[in-house]
């Protein structure tokens, strides 16, 4: 019995080595082989053959091309795209069916590889960004769960000047915004305070000015060139003096280009650092460079070199471990990130305005390759389906002397060519979908999707091997087709593997549009959940308008006398819409303190949102200048101090940080004070020594748009400079949800792009399966079959892979969201047999209604005209 | 004259061809070098060597009958051309002379 060398290498032998030599060298090498593995054992004798095989390759054993064989085989690749059209129009019905299927799922190629080709573009412009980092801390009170921030504190900065490392240090503070004036000008503006080092260390533009020196001083600004343009039209900037930002001056000592698109640094202007900490300190605040003062200050620094980053590191954590020890439950741990790992990054809180969180890419990205490979397996079946009709010309082929590569060359190409044709279509498709893509807006995408011609290359690419990898499998199997026995007889040709292959290529199919479909049911109804969701207060038609400095009081008197305004409170921020503001509390014992989360409300805000009561009394109306020491709090207070119940928590006091003690004057029930991914904090309502924000109105009309306008109207005759911001309670709440319907929207689109290839794959299917068993089935109505039982005996291997697929999807969805997705939030449905057996239920629909008219169509034709026609 | 020259181990190739006579092929000069000088070298050494020494005109090769043994691929024969025998004359020719010259005390005494 000869035992023969692995046929994998001798493969590869055959393939590099010249012809002459081959047949020789290929039998000492056997030879050798023999020996060993009598000598020596079989798995030495295989190692040596695969080293043998390896270490042959070599200038004077590879094939040579001779210029001859290159004109040859491009003369046979053109002869190739000649047959490819040929054959593309000769089955014109299949070619449409692969060609959309392919077009379809590449425009969401497409997509990608342009959303990914913008994305890469961020902060690209800054010059020195591989030395660039960002510091971000990280935040862990006792044991919840560690939240990363984009902003650290100022200490930070500090500390790292000082090291070696360290070229430069920016330190920024945001929620630089307010009202400039200029003369008769006044407009809001958004910006940063930044430090000196800014336009060093980053590479905007400057128009006018000196970068180095401009935010040096106090009281100094640097504007964008719209800003400019707003302010003072077509003169210069340089020089002339704003009032903003505390009633401050502000002179002018820059003009910088308007950030990019691609920047996550987004401003209208940059006050100078020094100002901020001048006054504060002015202030006798000197709280700026603590060590927990984390939340509005950001950090970057330019390092001399960036393999240096390491070194920082380590000082970093030294310096984390040392400040923490004066905290207890609680740590701040800064740490760098690099500028390109911003955009697209994880997922901080405080970031700047634009973020792209890379989770979302990496799914998009899954789910496109997905789709994409859904459809070639579409192509991939009816090409293996197909693949009894090109046998004969598989067989003339071979005959005249074309070597296997060769063939499968040939519908390699074939595909290729394919979806080169789809991709074109694929390109006018993409432009079709990119501006509903883009409406998804709620991802807060900052790109454009603008299509450069240079695109093109990748996207090329992209079909190109999208073509080979459709292609592939059916070119193996067409290629081992014998040249005789296609000649003779076609009938007696074995498929490899045919059915079962097919079979699964089809269950894949299947699965993932079910999956998707699943994933949609899901996602709307803990969509719509998350929205309606009792609060445990009222929302409904509470209007929330912003003060924007305005006397609170007075626009709250102003409103209340229009009719169809029943109530009106004012409050400093809105809750359970992903905002919160934080401090801490302790009760008796001064080591142990907690915190809490808080509103600033009037007295009437309690009654306005029907908060349910119980036990104590509502805030009464504070005449000015008077400070108040009642608080009110819900029950999770209670149940974290131990107050005991309601009745009897009524006078207890508290101690709030910086505020001192206060005493509990009413207690409410727990309500949903954040998003209902999180659970419940101790809360405090309180009231407010300072104006109030905003003003809550709840109205009741028949003619919500006339009572509209009569609030504008009132609003204008107050404040004539800022627009009248307004919005519905209930709207905020759907707009914080607003992740969940671009997820929603995405994954909604995909099931109808897998539903349409699978049903496109399906179809093809049938017919090709239909026409190969016409004989059969003629035959078999004239034996007596009724036309049901033909229907039911053809369509049965597709219900098979339909059932088995809709299973499938149940479990991978159902794992999905039950352990992943929805284990994150507090408050979620509970999935059901409905919400899992919608996809199989929608499949079902569909294929019955694509087989059942083609099927119908054939097994009513007359038995008669069919065989008289074979 | 260019390529006249031939290395050591060239050298002993050659020699294994000449004595093998009719059954000189790749494989079998492995053995020969083995059984001879003690030396495993492998085939890719001794397939390359040939080849150079193909190239330098010293050896020529033809293909011979197909054997059952390597699944009927045919082995390649070398034989020793003229070229090839004039340099290992020559350089039998210069070691000889070489010892000639050395006085034979020095080896004296001497086993191997």
């Amino acid at each position: 019995m000869m035992t023969n060398p692995p046929r994998w290498a001798d493969r590869i032998l055959e393939w590099y080595c010249r012809d002459e030599i081959l047949e020789d060298l290929q039998g000492d090498l056997h030879e050798i082989f023999r020996k060993n593995a009598r000598e020596k054992g079989l798995f030495r004798a295989r190692l040596t053959y695969i080293v043998d095989v390896i270490k042959f390759f070599r200038f004077y054993t590879i094939k040579q091309f001779k210029p001859d064989s290159i004109m040859q085989a491009l003369i046979l690749l053109f002869s190739y795209w000649k047959t490819s059209l040929r054959n593309i129009t000769r089955t014109k019905l299949f070619s449409l069916i692969n060609l959309s299927g392919l077009a379809i799922s590449m425009s969401t190629g497409i997509l990608m590889i342009v959303l990914l080709a913008e994305i890469h573009q961020f902060d690209m412009m800054h010059e020195k960004r591989d030395r660039i980092f960002r510091v971000i801390n990280t935040f862990k009170n006792g044991n919840d769960a560690a939240e990363p921030c984009a902003s650290t504190s100022p200490l930070v900065a500090q500390k790292l000047a000082g090291l070696d490392a360290v070229d430069k240090v920016v330190l920024m503070r945001r929620n630089a915004s307010g009202d400039f004036q200029f003369e008769d000008k006044t407009i809001p503006l958004g910006g940063f305070w930044a430090s000196t080092d800014f336009l060093d260390v980053f590479s905007f533009e400057v128009l006018e000015g000196d970068p180095q020196t401009a935010l040096r001083d106090p009281n100094t600004i640097v504007l964008t060139e719209t800003t400019s343009q707003k302010l003072f039209g077509n003169e210069s900037a340089l020089g002339k003096s704003l009032h903003g930002l505390n009633d401050n001056l502000y002179t002018v000592t820059a003009v910088v280009k308007d950030p990019p698109l691609y920047s996550h640094l987004q401003f209208d202007f940059l006050a100078s650092f020094i100002t901020f900490e001048e006054a504060r300190r002015a202030q006798g605040d000197e709280s700026l460079y603590d060590w927990s003062n984390m939340w509005m200050y950001y950090t970057y620094i330019l390092l001399n070199d960036a393999a240096q980053k390491t070194r920082v590191d380590q000082f970093l954590e030294k310096t984390n471990q040392e400040q923490n020890t004066r905290y207890e439950n609680t740590s701040y741990s800064a740490s760098l990130q690099a500028l390109t790992d911003i955009v697209p990054g994880p997922n901080l809180s405080n970031q700047t305005r634009t973020r792209v969180n890379i989770n979302m890419i990496w799914i998009l990205l899954a789910l496109s390759v997905i789709v994409v490979l859904s459809a070639c397996f579409n192509y991939t079946n009816l090409s293996i389906a197909r693949s009894l009709g090109r046998a004969r010309e598989v067989g003339i082929r071979k005959v005249i002397g074309a070597s296997r590569g060769q063939v499968l060359t040939q519908f390699v190409m074939e595909a290729i060519v394919f979806s080169l044709f789809a991709m074109i279509l694929a390109l006018g498709l993409f432009f079709l979908i990119r501006p509903y893509f883009l409406s998804i807006g709620e991802f807060d995408l900052p790109v454009n999707l603008d299509f450069k011609i240079w695109y093109l290359v990748p996207v090329t690419a992209f079909a190109v091997m999208t073509g080979f990898m459709a292609g592939f499998l059916p070119s193996l199997v067409l290629s081992k087709i014998k040249a005789i026995i296609a000649l003779k007889d076609v009938t007696r040709i074995r498929l490899f593997s045919g059915i079962n292959l097919r079979m699964v290529l089809m269950v894949f199919q299947f699965t993932i549009a079910m999956a998707m479909i699943i994933a949609t049911v899901i996602s709307y109804r803990q969509y719509r959940f998350a929205v309606n969701f009792d609060l445990g207060y009222d929302t409904e038609n509470v209007l929330n308008i912003k003060a924007q400095g305005n006397d609170s009081r007075k626009l709250a008197l102003e409103f209340s006398r229009i009719p169809g305004v029943q109530a009106v409170s004012r409050s400093i921020m809105i809750p359970s819409t992903g905002d919160s503001w934080g401090n801490y509390a302790k009760h008796v014992d001064p080591a142990d303190s907690t915190i809490y989360n808080y509103n600033l409300v009037d007295e009437n805000y309690l009654t306005l949102h029907n908060f349910t009561f119980l036990a104590g009394s509502n805030f009464k109306e504070l005449p000015d200048g008077s400070v108040s020491r009642e608080i009110i709090v819900n029950e999770e207070m209670l149940r974290r101090f131990d107050l005991g119940d309601p009745i009897e928590a009524i006078g207890k006091q508290l101690t709030l940080l910086d505020e001192g003690a206060y005493q509990i004057t009413g207690v409410v029930a727990d309500f949903q004070f954040k998003t209902i991914d999180s659970g419940n904090r101790p809360f405090v309502f309180k009231q407010s020594t300072e104006d109030y924000a905003i003003i809550n109105l709840k109205l009741r009309s028949r003619d919500m748009q006339q009572l509209m306008g009569q609030l504008q109207d009132t609003w204008k005759q107050i404040d004539q400079v800022h627009p009248f911001e307004a919005e519905f309670f209930d709207d905020r709440i759907e707009e914080a949800y607003a992740e969940y319907t671009s997820i929603i929207k995405i994954v909604g689109f995909l099931s109808l792009l897998s539903i349409s290839i699978s049903i496109l794959g399906l179809l093809g299917m049938t017919i090709y399966l239909t026409q190969s068993r016409l004989r059969e089935i003629s035959i078999r109505k004239i034996l007596g079959a009724s036309e049901s039982s033909l229907a039911l005996q053809l369509s049965r291997t597709f219900l098979g892979a339909i059932i088995v697929s809709g299973v499938i999807a149940a479990g991978i969805t159902y794992y999905f969201f039950e352990v992943r997705f929805l284990s994150n939030f507090a408050h979620r449905i509970n999935i059901g047999i409905l919400d899992l057996g919608s996809g199989l239920i929608i499949i079902s629909l569909i294929a019955l209604c694509t087989m059942g008219w083609h099927l119908i169509k054939v097994v009513r034709a007359n038995p008669a005209t069919i065989l008289r026609s074979e | 004259m260019k390529g006249s020259n031939i290395g050591e181990f060239e050298e002993l190739v050659l020699l294994c061809i000449a004595s093998l006579g009719e059954e000189a092929y790749s494989v079998s000069i492995c053995d020969e070098l083995l059984r001879v000088t003690g030396r495993k070298s492998k085939l890719g050494v001794v397939h390359s060597v040939l080849n150079r020494l193909n190239e330098k005109g010293m050896v020529k090769s033809h293909l011979g009958e197909p054997t059952q043994e390597r699944g009927g691929r045919r082995k390649r024969f070398f034989e020793v051309t003229h070229a090839g025998k004039v340099a290992l004359l020559k350089v039998k020719e210069q070691r000889e002379r070489l010892w000639q010259s050395i006085p034979p005390l020095i080896f004296e005494g001497i086993k191997i």
